[in-house]
């Protein structure tokens, strides 16, 4: 079991993480840049090292100053939390060099899922669904043009080392489609380093739904059942469910087993995430797989009762997991609100700044991820989360009816909040009816 | 890409690990004398271990290097400059546009070794780009540079590229541009007096224990006839117990023989296939660097170790040469 | 003076064009916005463009300067460019850099900081006397820790 962890993020994560820690009494190590020297994590880690100045690729992603201090601190792990270096291979391969275990799966399998057009292949062999497209990267441009035309257009050009929403574009008709994949594959090249694309057919009705894996060094593997994520905004998540309104529980089971078939083909062993899109007649295609812990992933906890960044730590320290396929049960419905510093009447624009007041709801069924607290300056240099809300109901009306309550209660007084969006969204007849799909937000203005 | 050469300086060599595997057909092994130094330089500009690179002794050659180069140099401190500006020693160096690279007084050691990314790109002769000097092959031509030679440079690797793309981020005035760290132990100390960590030889037992007693507790001078064959060494005369008619045994890099005079010698990268001298001693691997970066009429002194010792050190200097290459990784990552 | 409202509208029209990079002036108001990448952000939320950060930063920097007070005391410090272990000379058992009382220049070699086996010398970056030495050899530092109390001229 390890005995010391470094945590290699900040914010709401690197306290979940601190939090995972303290129960399984594993000592912390947080790293921090100058602007972060007030930040929750540090303040609560058993050591705190500062590793570089304000912007992101001198501290967070300052590899150096982080091993550093990680043999400095003889750390047994790096946990890399989300985004940053979490699903960075060389960096996963250097901390193996090094002695010290990166809490994830294998370098090997986080560069296959990594690279989107690899990951699509090893889907299609598996024999999971995937959309329509062309077979790995474009080498050619009339071998691109041939594929649209057959599968129809609209179609989508992604990059290869892209994810997370960035680096796509919709392309409408032939005419427009070597211009956008010059583009895109320039964008590529200047994003993320690579400039190869791939092409799939664009499925503009769909709903965004993704399966929660976690596996084990010893070949276990088991679901969690889904996040329904649709309610996003230039593909960043906004609200997440659990269970699904779209998915009854042989769809559940098929996309469950699905997920568990890949993970198992790769041998995969840590969490992650393997993304769908469901169209309206419920079929689903295979997206992009994550490979490491997800902002949403309380959602899950919620309604299985499972800690799953526990589990990811005991794996990850070579335990057996600790519960089966049969273990799980979905209980009740569970909601998550993402509360970022943004003014949603002026199209979301940041509002960093500092917090006056803090308030967070409280009561059943309620949980409030959060790394900030009164007096706390949300920086400008880093992401805009607040807080995560995840209210849980026996059903999904009660959720929703307790996601309200909460947010009627929340006070945040110094900066603007995303709050007024979600309570109205909250209100919305169509959200409440569970009939929506990635489109929601660009047909209904909430604010 | 290339090389000119405006002055050779004293005796500059391509030389690389050496020619292995060679000595039974009778051809030495030759290779860079300072091994450590070699190793380093090539690992900092992203080369493989045993890439060519340019062996500089005492008085440093002025070469034309061209925009776009990815070189290090470590060992000696032999004064590098380019365009008259001081060269960073132990660490990569991009060049931002032509220049050229002189070199000045010994301020440290004698042994220089300028690694460039993508290697000196001569033919190997028997599986080495190493110069053998006496035969003539090897290397450039097999001879040391001359005024005029136009050295061919190889192609960088995957590594050297991130490691350039990596410099030209800094944002630096002038012709080249370098991290403002350096690897560690990559440039030579200036010691005064030098202690020489050996363990017995073959022949030990029959040296006379008077003898044994004045190798181990005097002092002994660097001669002049000092070179990459080997070390010679004035001092104390070592003598054996009774004669002994040797057949030739094999001989390696730091083998310290006791010939008819009484004078030890060391013998170095350039050494012959066997020697029908007696063994004293064998310098350990990881001192061997402290030898050749010594000058003529430098004092030594030995001391006895375990060959357990000296395999712990050769050990340890290993994974920290590992460790080394991963720290470079690191910052290309 | 350029306001938030307009860097919004500004913002507004690139995103619909797609224009990756933008310059504006107007009297003494420069606005730059440039949509390359600045910081790996986290998979599934908002991440900030160089122009937001700008037009937050005076935003920030004003509430926070409300609080803070000016310091009384002047101490000048010069600290660590790194995370890693210091050392006071080139090599052990050797004299040290520099000691109390050594008047240093700009780019004097004050200690070396080692970070994963590579050396960086940590110059003293102005020019000044040392006041206190406030590190030990070997000691493992973090990122801005003062190791040296100067005086400068």
């Amino acid at each position: 079991m390890f005995k010391k962890i470094l945590i290699a993020n900040r914010g709401e994560i690197a306290v979940r993480i601190i939090r995972a820690c303290r129960e399984l009494g594993i000592s912390t190590v947080a790293i921090y840049s100058e602007t972060d020297k007030d930040a929750l994590h540090v303040k609560i880690s058993d050591e705190a090292y500062c590793i570089g100045k304000t912007f992101v690729k001198d501290s967070y992603l300052n590899v150096q100053n982080i091993l550093s201090v990680a043999i400095h601190a003889k750390v047994d792990a790096i946990h890399p939390g989300y985004g940053f270096l979490s699903e960075n291979t060389n960096f996963a391969q250097m901390c193996e060099e090094f002695g010290i275990k990166f809490i994830g799966p294998c370098p090997e399998i986080i560069s296959l899922m990594g690279d989107k057009s690899n990951a699509r292949d090893t889907m299609k062999r598996a024999g999971v669904p995937t959309v329509p497209g062309t077979d790995g990267e474009i080498q050619n441009i009339n071998e691109a043009i041939a594929i649209a035309k057959e599968i129809g257009y609209p179609v989508i050009v992604k990059a290869s080392a892209g994810g997370g929403g960035k680096g796509m574009r919709v392309v409408n008709s032939e005419d427009e489609l070597i211009s956008s994949i010059e583009t895109a594959q320039k964008e590529a090249q200047n994003y993320f380093g690579n400039p190869m694309v791939y092409l799939e057919k664009y499925l503009e009705y769909t709903r965004h739904v993704e399966i929660q894996i976690i596996g084990d060094n010893y070949g276990n593997v088991v679901h969690l059942g889904e996040r329904d994520c649709s309610i996003q905004r230039r593909h960043q998540k906004l609200v997440e469910e659990s269970p699904s309104p779209a998915l009854n529980e042989d769809l559940r089971n098929a996309m469950g087993e699905a997920a568990v078939k890949v993970a198992k083909a790769v041998k995969y062993n840590s969490v992650g995430t393997v993304e769908f899109l469901l169209n309206e007649d419920n079929n689903f295609y295979f997206m992009e797989m994550n490979t490491r812990i997800q902002v949403e992933h309380g959602v899950t906890e919620m309604i299985t009762g499972i800690d799953l960044m526990k589990e990811q730590i005991l794996v990850a320290s070579g335990e057996k997991l600790s519960f089966t396929q049969e273990d799980v049960k979905i209980n009740g419905c569970a909601l998550e609100c993402r509360i970022n510093a943004e003014d949603p009447y002026r199209n979301f624009i940041p509002c960093p700044g500092k917090v006056e007041n803090y308030l967070s709801p409280g009561g059943i069924g309620l949980r409030i991820d959060s790394a900030v607290y009164p007096g706390y300056v949300i920086s400008p240099f880093y992401d805009s989360m607040v807080s995560k809300v995840i209210a849980w109901g026996r059903d999904r009306d009660e959720a929703i009816l307790r996601m309200k309550r909460a947010l009627n209660e929340f006070v945040i007084e110094g900066v603007k909040t995303t709050i007024p969006f979600h309570k109205k969204l909250m209100d919305n007849e169509t959200f409440r009816k569970g009939n929506f799909n990635t489109k929601f937000l660009e047909i209904h203005k909430i604010c | 890409m290339s090389i000119s050469v405006l002055n050779p300086g004293l005796q500059s060599t391509i030389q690389d690990l050496g020619r292995h595997g060679y000595q039974k057909y009778g051809v030495i092994v030759s290779g860079a004398m300072d091994v450590y130094a070699m190793r380093i330089a090539n690992i900092a500009v992203g080369n493989d271990e045993n890439e060519g690179v340019l062996e500089i002794t005492m008085i440093g050659p002025s070469l034309e290097l061209e925009k776009g180069a990815l070189i290090s140099i470590t060992g000696g401190n032999i004064s590098p400059t380019i365009n008259g500006k001081k060269f960073p020693m132990g660490r990569p160096v991009y060049l931002k546009e032509d220049c050229v690279l002189n070199f000045g007084a010994c301020i440290a050691g004698c042994r220089s070794y300028l690694a460039i990314a993508g290697g000196f790109a001569v033919p190997e002769v028997m599986e080495s780009k190493s110069t053998y000097l006496r035969a003539q092959f090897g290397g450039f031509n097999g001879r040391p540079l001359k005024k005029g030679d136009i050295l061919n440079i190889g192609t960088k690797s995957v590594a050297a590229i991130k490691i350039i793309e990596k410099l030209q981020e800094i944002t630096q005035k002038g012709e080249f541009a370098a991290p403002s760290w350096y690897i560690g132990d990559s440039t030579v100390e200036n010691i005064n007096s030098t202690i020489i960590r050996v363990f017995k030889d073959r022949q030990f037992d029959n040296i006379s224990d008077e003898s044994i007693n004045k190798f181990f507790n005097s002092e002994f001078n660097v001669d002049n006839k000092s070179d990459r064959m080997g070390y010679r060494l004035c001092g104390e005369k070592i003598e054996l117990k009774e004669r002994l008619e040797m057949i030739s045994e094999e001989v390696s890099v730091g083998t310290i023989q006791i010939p008819p005079d009484g004078n030890p010698i060391i013998l170095l990268a350039d050494r012959q296939t066997t020697g029908g001298y007696p063994k004293i001693a064998h310098v350990v691997s990881v001192d061997i660097q402290k030898i050749v970066q010594l000058k003529p009429n430098s004092k030594i002194k030995f001391k006895q170790i375990t060959l357990k010792e000296a395999e712990r050190l050769y050990f340890e200097r290993e994974k920290y040469i590992d460790e080394l290459k991963k720290a470079i990784r690191l910052t290309i990552l | 003076m350029i306001n938030i409202e307009d860097i919004e509208k500004i913002m507004q029209v690139i995103d619909k064009f797609e224009v990756s990079h933008f310059e504006f002036q107007h009297e003494d108001s420069k606005i730059i916005i440039d949509k390359n990448k600045i910081c790996e952000g986290l998979a599934g939320t908002n991440t900030f463009t160089k122009g937001e950060i700008k037009a937050a930063q005076s935003k920030i920097e004003k509430s926070i300067n409300e609080d803070v007070e000016p310091e009384i005391t002047e101490k000048e410090y010069i600290k660590a460019a790194f995370a890693g272990s210091f050392y006071s000379s080139k090599e052990k058992n050797e004299q040290a850099f520099v000691k109390v009382n050594d008047e240093v220049e700009c780019d004097t070699v004050v200690g070396l900081i080692e970070v994963m086996k590579l050396f960086n010398e940590v110059e003293a970056g102005v020019q000044g006397t040392i006041v206190d030495i406030l590190v030990k050899d070997g000691e493992f530092v973090e990122y801005g820790q003062p190791l040296f109390e100067i005086k400068s001229k």
